[in-house]
């Protein structure tokens, strides 16, 4: 069960980072691009994880 | 609401989070990716969690590949050669600050950690600079 659990933190993590376009290195270098065409939305990527860790 | 460009972002960040949550409940571990391969990738014995975890992400993301293959488009016009430099920096810098991303900016940010918001302060720093640097000087010919 434990281990069930932690294999399946591994892929939920996995979902995370795919649906939020953390795999994406052009959507990545966008949201770095501040000076240039800014898309500001990889920052609720973190914004949302660090809201339901933190509660 | 699907259709709002932080809507998806907002649903992967929360899942990272529930990801990050339950594997700390459940092992008290901290979901730091780099750290984690990092210590695969040295050959030493390696914990249950550790491995499970990996096996999970790296299944995780295969599983999804059919489903959606737009979310794996890796082409932004740099050379492969370019990619592995970048890939050696960048698991250079993580395993000397001890973490990346996800072990300072996602778990140590919501511990409140003083050394992880200096570190994810230093990497978007340095990797928004990177990219002001790369974009107007750099053309994508090597």
């Amino acid at each position: 069960m434990h281990a069930l659990i932690t294999y399946l933190c591994g892929a939920l993590f996995a979902a995370g980072l795919v649906l939020s376009g953390m795999t994406l290195p052009a959507k990545v270098v966008g949201f770095l691009d501040i000076f240039g065409e800014w898309d500001p939305s990889l920052a609720f990527v973190m914004g949302g994880a660090v809201m339901v860790h933190l509660g | 609401m699907v259709n709002n460009p932080f809507f998806l972002p907002l649903i992967g960040g929360v899942l990272i989070g529930l990801s990050a949550s339950i594997l700390f409940a459940c092992n008290g571990r901290i979901a730091g990716i780099s750290g984690i391969l990092g210590k695969m990738v040295r050959l030493q014995p390696n914990p249950r969690w550790r491995v499970l975890f990996m096996a999970g992400l790296l299944s995780g993301g295969a599983a999804l590949f059919p489903l959606m293959p737009n979310q794996f488009t890796v082409d932004i016009g740099r050379s492969l050669l370019l990619f592995l430099v970048a890939g050696v920096f960048v698991g250079f810098g993580t395993q000397m600050a001890n973490g990346c991303t996800s072990g300072h900016g996602v778990c140590g940010l919501s511990r409140l950690s003083i050394r992880s918001l200096a570190a994810t302060l230093t990497f978007m720093g340095t990797a928004i600079v990177t990219v002001f640097l790369m974009n107007r000087f750099w053309e994508g010919n090597i």
